[in-house]
């Protein structure tokens, strides 16, 4: 399935980041990886557009990062922050309203991406 | 411990490694940001080949590398702290007005090396509107000095009538007196000499009557005039007038007739002497009214070096009179000191004072090659290679002859700007000297009490002291304006002095009208003077006391106290100028004595040192 635009994508893109470290922390591949594969390619991003995303969401205090270098690879793990957290709930509530109102006017669910 | 970032890059495929650097490198971050950032993308590709991804799907995946580099790099900046922003904010500000400053500062320098100087008038065509024209030819003195002066061995060739004169004038030059040194003439001849150059001598005096010098101070040294002066005058001459591009051009080159003519009014003493020891008092003051005739016409033009030249020949004129009138008064008729104070008194009003119109020419001209504008607006100070090294007294002014032609262009491409911005511009550098020139001229008149008393100008103050703002402000003229604070005092010395030999004059006319001296000064009024002399150092009439050989006029001199005239021996009046100021003892203080106008004893002993 193609993947939506770059406009939208940013938007989106924040809050489903926000959405995968919610289970826990994730490096950047691995998370590239979960977008692609659980949104079937919809909030596919390649890592010029995800790894500064994440330094902004750490900028803004939702993310937090450490380097784990006990593995065969060095990774950079992120996790979610308590603002993280605060600000994750409030945009899956603008979300939820935002498809609701979608419905409403009879375009096809999104809920499914936020799942 | 973490992996170097550098190391883990290259551990990548080459391809992967040089889209990462292009990336690290493109967001201009810190080093630590950067290896941050390197890290990171390092280990995504790791993690990507390591799930099987080709290095070509790898970094095709990783999308828009300079926008990326964007993002990551704002990103960043957004992850440091406030006042870490702030202070990136500021360096990027300041970096940025620091080149916008280094920018207009080379433009400035370019605009400045495009514009140099612009020199917009010849200061030899306003020299010559200032100098006296002759109604006819025959009315030019130096076409006649020309002639007269290499038959009296006052040249600056080293032939035989040089030599000859020479030691005439370096003889005692008084009867009886032993020469002053082995090489100098005896007495009898220094009075042979007198004789046997009678008719030249007269001719001088002669020349010396007519209006004007008509040295030729507009134009180059005639192949004439080579009678007078040496091979190596006439070439300065020649490349003073051929060499146009020159700065600073010294105008004492113009000059060059002035010691000789000064060591004729020297010679002119000396046959005053001669004549009055014959009993020829007319003669002798024929020999005087010459000497400063001579230094009116030496006055064309005013250059200060003229004046102070034309002075110091007066002060010889004075000299000699006041020791003759006072040693050998049986010479002189009351015709001969009618004749001596018309003399006297015969200096031009406007040639006993400061004038500096001539040495503002040079002034201008100096500053003209320094300046970017035409004379009428500001400009900027802009001075050539060659001028700059002049005026910080690094050569000559020849770029070539003083080292290497592009430091010196490089040095003046990277100072001009700030000297241009930095040294007062030319219209304040004119209004400096005008205040300047207005104060020393605003003393032109006064007496050498109010002199002395005064203060230094108030322009002078600043550029003499250390005031270096000031200084180097006004560099040019700190450099090229000379300290005139004592010329007023010269002036005022060349007056009084006149003035007393007036008075001297008008003593000896009283004792041959009366058989007596005169009991006070109103005395000799209006007989004998128009008005009672006043002592330029105290403002009082001038003191007068004494009968026969006591008898005695004088001015309490410098030190303004009255020690009932009494007279300390500066033993060097006959040789040299004497200036109405106390001699000084060894240790440099005044000895304590008044400024003996007139001593008439008879004897010459207070001329002469012990």
């Amino acid at each position: 399935m193609a993947n939506v635009d770059g406009e939208f994508l940013r938007g989106a893109g924040s809050v489903a980041v926000l959405k995968l470290l919610e289970r826990g922390e994730m490096y950047g591949y691995e998370i590239v990886e979960a977008l692609e594969r659980r949104t079937d390619g919809v909030l596919a991003m390649g890592q010029s557009t995800l790894y500064p995303m994440l330094y902004n969401l750490e900028a803004k205090g939702f993310v937090a990062a450490r380097w784990d270098e006990t593995g065969t690879r060095p990774r950079k793990y992120y996790r979610l922050t308590a603002d993280g957290r605060k600000k994750l709930a409030a945009d899956a509530k603008s979300w939820h309203r935002l498809t609701v109102a979608m419905e409403s006017l009879g375009l096809t669910s999104v809920q499914g991406v936020l799942a | 411990m973490s992996p170097d970032p550098e190391a883990m890059g290259q551990a990548l495929p080459a391809g992967i490694a040089a889209l990462i650097e292009r990336v690290v490198r493109a967001t201009r971050l810190r080093r630590a940001e950067r290896d941050d950032v390197r890290r990171e993308l390092a280990s995504h590709f790791a993690e990507a080949l390591a799930a099987g991804t080709a290095p070509a799907a790898a970094i095709a995946a990783y999308g828009d590398a300079k926008a990326s580099a964007r993002a990551l790099r704002a990103a960043a900046i957004a992850k440091r702290s406030p006042i870490d922003r702030a202070l990136g904010q500021m360096f990027r500000f300041a970096a940025l007005g620091v080149g916008t400053v280094a920018a207009v500062y080379v433009l400035f320098g370019l605009y400045l090396a495009a514009n140099g100087p612009r020199v917009s008038f010849d200061p030899l065509a306003r020299l010559a509107d200032v100098l006296p024209k002759p109604a006819r030819a025959e009315d030019v003195a130096w076409p006649r000095y020309r002639e007269i002066l290499p038959r009296l061995g006052l040249t600056e060739h080293a032939d035989d009538a040089n030599v000859a004169t020479d030691r005439i004038d370096g003889g005692a030059g008084w009867p009886g007196r032993a020469p002053a040194d082995e090489q100098g003439a005896t007495w009898d001849e220094q009075r042979a000499w007198c004789d046997a150059h009678a008719a030249d001598l007269a001719a001088l005096r002669v020349a010396t009557k007519l209006p004007v010098l008509g040295m030729p101070i507009t134009e180059p040294l005639s192949e004439a005039d080579r009678a007078v002066f040496s091979e190596s005058t006439v070439a300065n001459s020649r490349q003073f007038f051929a060499d146009t591009q020159q700065p600073f051009r010294a105008f004492g080159v113009l000059c060059p007739h002035l010691a000789s003519i000064r060591q004729a009014a020297r010679i002119l003493a000396l046959d005053a002497t001669v004549a009055a020891s014959r009993g020829q008092g007319s003669a002798a003051v024929d020999d005087l009214a010459a000497i400063i005739a001579l230094s009116v016409q030496v006055q064309q033009p005013r250059f200060l070096i003229c004046d102070l030249v034309a002075m110091a020949m007066r002060s010889v004129a004075c000299s000699r009179a006041t020791i003759l009138l006072e040693s050998m008064p049986e010479a002189f008729t009351d015709a001969d000191l009618v004749r001596l104070q018309q003399s006297l008194r015969s200096v031009p009003k406007a040639l006993t004072e400061m004038d500096l119109q001539s040495e503002r020419i040079g002034f201008e001209d100096a500053v003209q090659w320094m300046y970017t504008d035409d004379g009428h607006g500001g400009g900027w100070f802009n001075p050539s290679a060659a001028n700059l090294m002049m005026l910080g007294g690094f050569g000559d002014g020849s770029v070539n002859g003083s080292g290497d032609d592009a430091v010196a262009t490089s040095m003046l491409v990277l100072t001009g700007p700030a000297a241009a911005m930095w040294v007062a511009d030319r219209r304040e550098l004119m209004e400096f000297y005008d205040a300047w020139s207005d104060e020393l001229l605003a003393r032109k008149a006064w007496t050498l009490r109010e002199l002395h008393d005064a203060p230094p100008t108030q322009t002078d103050i600043p550029l003499r002291s250390g005031d270096w703002v000031v200084k180097s402000r006004y560099l040019i003229a700190a450099l090229l304006m000379p300290a005139l604070e004592r010329v007023n005092w010269s002036f005022a010395a060349d007056r009084a002095q006149r003035e007393a030999v007036d008075t001297a004059a008008a003593c000896a006319r009283f004792k041959l009208a009366h058989a007596a001296w005169p009991a006070r000064t109103a005395d000799l009024v209006p007989a004998f003077l128009a008005s009672v002399p006043k002592d330029p150092w105290s403002g009082q009439p001038v003191q007068m006391k004494g009968e026969g050989s006591e008898f005695r006029v004088w001015s309490v001199g410098d030190d303004q106290i009255d020690h009932d005239g009494a007279i300390a021996r500066d033993g060097k009046a006959l040789s040299a100028t004497t200036l109405p100021r106390a001699p000084r003892d060894r240790s440099g203080e005044p000895v304590p004595c008044d400024w003996v106008w007139f001593a008439p004893s008879g004897s010459i002993d207070r001329w002469f040192a012990e």
